[in-house]
């Protein structure tokens, strides 16, 4: 017997086998101890494609269905979106739109749903930072990466271009146990070998600057990304600046407010 | 599946066998440790049933372990566990359909999906991530590492990533898969643990 592909397991998985297809495989199932385990991880996978919103309308509704059935699968859901989440794979919200819970949310929240009905994903292959760059369309929030309590707490801010220089300072919140915070900026296009240097321009004690930054992308996203100490953002008003290495243009600027709570 | 008249290995066999599960472990020691060969057996009538109608999955596959069991310890003749496991299994698929139009319609209730629109799902998953990322921590950076590489791709570069997982490691894709799965089976089993979830 041919070794079925990871295509036909996810159409047997799903049910869309011709029953003359399934037998054999059924009938492997039982004798073979590692085509169980090739089982296995298809609907591992299946499950993973699921909690990222990356599948299409049809298997995702029989995806649904097939994760609807048991206590067990929807469990495996559930730890297959924080393990989406932990690589920032999650899908982005609806928020944006109108969601009328978004409101009442913690902005970390809007990170962490799966099945998203009723809106394919728009963020198929993006990488870690695509959850922080949707939430931050509407503004500027930070999200947990971490345990809360963990000394390895990473969180995430990310400034959008549409936001700079705005009549008020972006409010930032701060996890009183944060060591670093991962900041992102959003840049505009620009040729690809462009550097960028980012500056914190009232850090305290001292100002803080990255320079030789490369922009990276992410969707229709791109930004610079720098770690930065918690204490170079004491609470109280800060000025982010980003400007492209050796260009006349004038950098760009957002003005935050921090706060640790 | 063939059902013939007792063989004399049967009989001593079922003889020695107080009960029927006795009678199943008994045969099930020519394919090796008998507990394990149970365990494997049932895991893949699992499989097989979740295929199939999986809210019922587990409980049909001890239905189907069960008259197995019994069928051996009858002294029937039983060429291939496995495939006779199949056989028991599918009878008992048809029936469990037979009776279960009012079953099959919860299986597809849309209500029994999380609603990513719940503030109670919501806080969930927040209980969920904050579970993984310490069962993650507990597990050490190699074993965070494998994990999260080996689930990070999509699609076709799914086939690709783990190749390249498996030959830097020098080991076999389907070393490495067992390996994946079995650390993913531990974090899930941590996070469950640590939630005081039932086990599946």
């Amino acid at each position: 017997m041919n070794e079925p592909t990871d295509e036909t397991l996810r159409s047997w998985l799903l049910r869309r086998l011709p029953a003359q297809e399934a037998e054999p495989l059924e009938q492997r199932l039982l004798q073979d101890d590692a085509f169980g385990e090739r089982l296995r991880e298809a609907e591992t996978d299946l499950l993973d494609d699921l909690a990222r919103g990356r599948l299409g309308d049809d298997e995702r509704a029989q995806a649904a269905e097939y994760v609807a059935a048991t206590p067990q699968a929807r469990a495996r859901l559930r730890f297959a979106a924080a393990l989406a989440r932990v690589r920032g794979q999650s899908p982005p919200m609806r928020f944006a739109d109108g969601d009328r819970h978004a409101a009442r949310r913690g902005p970390a929240d809007r990170c962490v749903r799966w099945l998203p009905r009723g809106r394919p994903a728009i963020a198929a292959g993006l990488f870690a930072s695509v959850c922080a760059i949707a939430i931050a369309v509407v503004g500027l929030h930070w999200r947990s990466g971490v345990a809360p309590g963990s000394a390895a707490i990473e969180t995430t801010v990310t400034l959008m271009a549409d936001r700079q220089r705005g009549a008020q300072a972006e409010q930032v919140r701060i996890p009183p146990d944060a060591v670093t915070i991962r900041l992102q900026v959003e840049v505009d296009a620009a040729d690809a070998q462009a550097r960028y240097t980012l500056s914190i321009d009232d850090a305290r004690p001292d100002p803080f600057t990255a320079r030789g930054l490369v922009a990276r992308q992410a969707g229709p996203y791109r930004f610079v990304e720098v770690a930065v100490d918690t204490k170079a953002l004491a609470d109280g008003p800060h000025r982010v600046r980003v400007a492209v290495e050796g260009a006349q243009t004038p950098p760009a600027l957002w003005s935050i407010e921090t706060r640790r709570e | 599946m063939s059902e013939g008249p007792r063989t004399e290995a049967d009989a001593s066999a079922s003889h020695a066998a107080g009960t029927p599960f006795d009678a199943l472990l008994l045969r099930l020691r020519a394919e090796g440790a008998e507990g394990l060969a149970y365990e494997a057996l049932r895991r893949r009538l699992i499989q097989f049933y979740r295929l199939h109608v999986p809210a019922e999955a587990d409980d049909l596959a001890d239905i189907a372990l069960d008259r197995l069991a019994r069928k051996i310890h009858q002294g029937t003749d039983v060429a291939s566990v496995p495939l006779y496991a199949l056989g028991i299994a599918r009878m008992v698929l048809h029936e469990a359909r037979a009776r279960g139009a009012r079953r099959r319609a919860a299986e597809v209730d849309p209500t029994l999906l999380p609603d990513e629109g719940d503030e109670q799902e919501a806080a969930a998953s927040e209980t969920v991530f904050a579970a993984l990322s310490q069962c993650l921590d507990a597990a050490g950076a190699q074993a965070r590492a494998l994990i999260l590489a080996y689930y990070a791709a999509d699609g076709a570069e799914r086939i690709a990533v783990r190749q390249r997982l498996a030959t830097e490691r020098r080991i076999s894709i389907n070393a490495l898969r067992n390996r994946a799965l079995r650390l993913r089976e531990t974090l899930e089993e941590c996070v469950r643990t640590r939630l005081g979830w039932t086990r599946p």
